[in-house]
């Protein structure tokens, strides 16, 4: 069994950890958002200029 | 100013905006109150130093009923005004209150061997905090279970006003019932407790409140992105 700082010492250092992993774990979500939003973005631009057409808007 | 909020464009720049100052007063908020409450703050005459677990156990279980009424707001909001950025913070704050139950019950436990001598009793607060979890974890399967993301926000709102019964039932299981947990240390009347004692677990509550906030708010943005790119 744990001695009491040895129990203190635990709690304190899973609490760290939980907050570290739930951020991480939100984050890295957020992470493969925008690449998944940049990857397709970047498609989109490779069609546009495949096609022959400008990439930015209100250009010939 | 709620129109304002409700804006997603809006709602992305103030949340990428306020994260970081979230996170950094968070983690020197938690970071002075741990300090503090482990070598500054005086010893318990009944239970020794293992007390000082109550610096990360009340935080934890504070968020846990905290987020679980933060999630439901967010849901009669989103129940009356439809809108996406109430919808994603009544579902970013499901998993972020759920770690907070499982950090409530795991801490409790490890304090509950040497004050108790036993990891696990069927307490009523501790059973009830145990339902709590088991709520977190089928509104967010819930959440998962219809493609339409509208019904499955309506779906969820629902759900989240049924269970909210859960959370004071866990508040006053100390009060009317006979329970091996202890009972209020800090209520609105005062506080019991010793004044070093509570100027920490108050610094490492806010901390967790700024972090737990932060935390949800990061999920949030991520989610609203999700949304927009699959309306576009």
């Amino acid at each position: 069994m744990l001695d009491a700082w040895q129990t203190v010492w635990v709690c304190v250092v899973l609490s760290l950890l939980v907050l570290a992993l739930d951020a991480w774990l939100a984050g890295r979500k957020a992470g493969t958002e925008k690449a998944s939003a940049l990857a397709e973005k970047r498609a989109l631009r490779q069609k546009q200029l495949r096609s022959g057409g400008s990439v930015y808007k209100g250009q010939p | 100013m709620l129109k304002q909020l409700a804006s997603p464009p809006r709602f992305l720049k103030l949340a990428a905006q306020v994260n970081p100052f979230l996170y950094a007063i968070g983690a020197l908020l938690l970071g002075f109150g741990l300090w503090f409450g482990l070598f500054k703050a005086p010893v318990d005459f009944q239970q020794g130093e293992v007390y000082r677990a109550i610096y990360v156990h009340v935080p934890a279980a504070w968020m846990s009923m905290f987020l679980y009424l933060v999630a439901c707001g967010y849901g009669i909001l989103s129940w009356i005004y439809r809108t996406d950025v109430a919808a994603v913070m009544m579902r970013s704050a499901l998993p972020t209150g759920a770690w907070m139950t499982i950090l409530a019950l795991i801490t409790g436990a490890l304090w509950g061997k040497p004050t108790w001598g036993t990891y696990w009793v069927w307490d009523a607060r501790m059973t009830s905090e145990l339902l709590l979890l088991f709520i977190y974890l089928g509104l967010m399967a819930l959440g998962q279970l219809t493609r339409d993301p509208s019904k499955a926000d309506r779906l969820l709102a629902f759900a989240l006003l049924i269970g909210v019964v859960n959370i004071p039932l866990i508040y006053l299981s100390v009060v009317f019932m006979n329970t091996l947990h202890q009972g209020y240390s800090v209520s609105m009347q005062g506080s019991r407790i010793h004044p070093d004692i509570a100027l920490g677990m108050w610094l490492s509550v806010f901390g967790f409140w700024l972090l737990c906030a932060a935390n949800v708010l990061r999920r949030a943005q991520c989610l609203l992105i999700q949304r927009r790119s699959q309306v576009v």
